[in-house]
């Protein structure tokens, strides 16, 4: 008898994202349940053990391979992010773009102070400041979501970890760029860019946005349907800022905010994106896993470290100081620069864009930023979600529906 | 514990009570953000109003101060509203009336950190999470005790009325319940809902709640959730039947009805309140509940059946008199139009997802219609 069947046979890379699917599905269901840590750090440490890292069982391609959904993924996250955010809340408490700007300000000027200290050129200072001052939206939406999580603190977490994120993005390309006047055409240009990249990606976003009302988007009652108008809109915004040169992050947050300023009605995305959606969210933290690689704490060393120390504690003062001002309970308050501390997929995103950019220090601010992602993917989902357990708002065990 | 003395106080002076609820502006689910709210406000001293916690999270509490008229008591809850309004938006939070939350599962509420409410939490279990629901109470002052029994019983017959004409609360987890005030089914739940004994003076009522605390059953007189009940330390007694309606205006105007309806009833005596007078309550109650308006009212001596409505419009015209005496005239006549029209709050509330086509629409249009008068 002839079985057509070769041993030891050779699994393929659908098989090879699979069991990383299923082993991300194990690790979630032993932090969560068992651990009682985010879900999230589940899918991350899934992805760095089957990771080239540590067992080398999935190849480094496959981040490439997967790399469109990954930045679906993160899309979809930052566009919701924006939609939460209701500018007109900003016009009625002034104070918080005031405690933003604080916290912000001090982020940049701690780190850039701090890594004044090491033998590192004024570039790599700067796109390491700049990349610092951004809390990370996929993990800051993904615990909250996990949590189910409301209340003053929430609303000014998810506030401030907008914000933040476009100021980030803003500050790096203008940083980087006037710090490379002398490199570049001249003045106009340096200028120019960033006003380019902030005005293109509004009015992108308010593109994105427009196309959402068009197509009716806070009528439609069938989920799924709503979901893939969701898909479709990010995939369009994604697509158009890449090829006019705009940065897609700020794209989509800008378009987020755009959509919920542009009508009343709201803009209810499907809870937790359905089961699609929650594929994505898993593949994006898994793959942020893959891309962990811990020689870059040996690379980036106690700089990586020092980093992270200088940048929370600027968070968190510059937080709890402005906070108070802005009428947020004082226990609250404590815990909202905690709550800020993540930093994750934004972050890499944008070393790699410094590293291609800019290859004479660009190698630095990755093994700097790189380092403090390793630590921040583990420790950052667990400060966010400490600071909305201990401040009352966290209602664990009714965020996502359970079967 | 002995029964407190009652407490004289001005007849026929007004106090009002509203339960309100907390929204997330983001998709008007109920956010837990009484806790945020009450710093808020405490950080404004010299506020109008006086501003509590209730029992969940997403709920607080307004009461004004006394009034004799109808138009200084709109005039406080109009600025108690516009206070509370601006606090919601520098907290990015919104306010809306209405008797329940059209789509929020008992299951996300959660309970205020406060002893009591602890203590109610598990003494009820689900009960105390499903009193998630938002009511008016409205305050009459009496001047003695034996006075406040009188009107207590007095009023049993009108209640219907009172919750015809406040029902707010058609939907409750997403769906129509079919209701014009579905909120008092959670009330009724309650061991210690439903009437007062009948009893007509203060040292009777006395026996009756030493006998009852002696069982262990009940601590003071809050533990009774009676539809109306004595309130001896403010010398008045309370309607506790109404949803809190979608606006502070008709808010003002129910209580300016039932003003009218009080000094009615205290100065003609028309009635003299009989055990029988509760034979049909629970089913006129009932009708009311559902049908809002459109109910019927059962005559528990004659046996006769009337409609709610025409019910209604005739105590109207009973107490006209009574009305202008207490400048209530122009509050009574807005009631009428509403019933001669046909037109309610749960009316409303159903108009509004027909048209916007959820109940998170509908909440946000609750919010948005709080705001004004």
């Amino acid at each position: 008898m002839n079985v057509p069947l070769a041993l030891p046979f050779e699994i393929d890379a659908f098989g090879r994202v699979a069991v990383l699917l299923i082993v991300s599905i194990a690790g979630a269901e032993i932090c969560g349940r068992w651990l009682r840590l985010p879900r999230l750090i589940g899918y991350v440490l899934a992805g760095l053990l089957l990771g080239p890292a540590v067992l080398g069982w999935v190849p480094p391609s496959i981040t490439g391979d997967l790399r469109p959904l990954l930045l679906l993924g993160l899309g979809l996250l930052l566009f919701e992010l924006g939609s939460r955010v209701d500018l007109r809340w900003l016009r009625h408490n002034p104070m918080l773009i005031v405690s933003s700007l604080v916290e912000s300000a001090l982020t940049f000027t701690a780190t850039y102070v701090f890594l004044g200290w090491f033998d590192l050129s004024l570039g790599t200072r700067v796109a390491v400041a700049a990349i610092a001052v951004s809390t990370s939206p996929a993990v800051v939406m993904r615990i909250v979501a996990e949590n189910n999580a409301r209340g003053q603190l929430t609303e000014r977490l998810v506030l401030m970890t907008a914000l933040n994120s476009l100021y980030a993005i803003l500050l790096l390309k203008i940083s980087v760029g006037v710090v490379h006047l002398d490199r570049n055409a001249g003045l106009l240009q340096t200028i120019g860019h960033p006003v380019y990249i902030a005005l293109g990606s509004v009015v992108l976003g308010a593109a994105v946005a427009y196309a959402m009302h068009l197509a009716r988007f806070s009528r439609l009652k069938r989920e799924s349907e709503r979901f893939a108008l969701v898909i479709a809109v990010v995939l369009l915004g994604t697509t158009a800022a890449d090829r006019l040169g705009l940065s897609v992050p700020m794209a989509l947050l800008c378009g987020g905010m755009m959509l919920r300023s542009m009508s009343q009605r709201l803009h209810l995305f499907p809870e937790h994106f359905g089961a699609a959606g929650a594929l994505l969210v898993i593949i994006l933290f898994t793959l942020t896993g893959v891309a962990l690689d811990p020689r870059h704490l040996v690379a980036g060393g106690l700089m990586s470290i020092g980093l992270l120390l200088i940048r929370g504690l600027a968070k968190y003062f510059g937080a709890y100081v402005s906070a108070g001002y802005g009428g947020l309970v004082p226990k609250k308050a404590a815990w909202l620069g905690v709550a800020l501390l993540p930093m994750s997929s934004l972050a890499v995103l944008q070393a790699h864009d410094v590293a291609r950019l800019y290859a004479d220090f660009g190698g630095d601010v990755l093994a700097i930023v790189l380092g403090a992602v390793l630590i921040m993917e583990l420790l950052g989902p667990v400060a966010t979600q400490i600071a909305l357990r201990r401040s009352g708002e966290a209602m664990p065990g009714s965020g996502e529906r359970e079967a | 514990m002995a029964l407190e003395s009652f407490k004289s106080s001005r007849p026929l002076s007004l106090g009002v009570e509203l339960e309100l609820q907390i929204l997330d502006t983001h998709d008007y689910a109920l956010t837990p953000m009484a806790n945020d709210l009450l710093y808020w406000v405490e950080r404004h001293p010299g506020h109008p109003g006086n501003i509590v916690p209730e029992i969940t999270q997403g709920m607080i509490e307004i009461s004004t101060g006394i009034h004799t008229t109808h138009q200084t008591l709109t005039a406080e809850l109009g600025e108690i509203r516009d206070f509370l309004c601006r606090g919601g938006r520098e907290l990015n939070l919104a306010l809306a009336g209405g008797g329940t939350h059209a789509f929020q599962h008992w299951g996300e509420t959660r309970i205020f950190d406060k002893e009591r409410f602890h203590h109610i939490s598990d003494l009820y279990g689900y009960l105390a999470k499903q009193f998630t629901i938002f009511g008016q109470h409205i305050h009459i002052g009496c001047p003695s005790p034996d006075e406040a029994l009188f009107l207590l019983h007095s009023l049993s017959r009108y209640i219907p009325h009172m919750i015809a004409l406040s029902g707010a609360s058609p939907y409750v987890h997403g769906h129509d319940t079919g209701f014009a005030s579905a909120r008092l089914n959670s009330v009724f739940a309650f061991p210690l809902s439903g009437r007062a004994p009948m009893v007509a003076s203060w040292e009777e009522f006395g026996d009756y709640f030493e006998k009852m605390t002696r069982t262990g059953v009940v601590k003071g007189m809050k533990d009774f959730y009676w539809d109306i009940r004595p309130k001896p330390e403010f010398g008045t007694i309370e309607i506790r039947v109404c949803d809190t309606p979608l606006t502070v205006g008709h808010a003002a105007d129910l209580a300016a009805y039932l003003q009218a309806l009080c000094r009615y009833l205290m100065i003609e005596r028309p009635i003299v309140p009989v055990e029988d007078d509760y034979l049909v309550y629970t089913f006129n109650r009932f009708q009311a509940c559902r049908f809002g308006a459109e109910g019927v009212l059962v005559d528990p001596k004659s046996g006769e059946h009337h409609s709610l409505r025409d019910d209604i419009l005739q105590t109207l015209g009973r107490i006209e008199q009574h009305a202008i005496e207490l400048d209530g005239d122009a509050a009574c006549a807005r009631i009428k139009a509403r019933v001669e029209r046909g037109e309610s709050d749960a009316a409303w509330c159903r108009s509004r997802v027909a048209e916007l086509g959820s109940a998170a629409e509908l909440m946000r249009a609750q919010a948005i219609r709080w705001q004004g008068a």
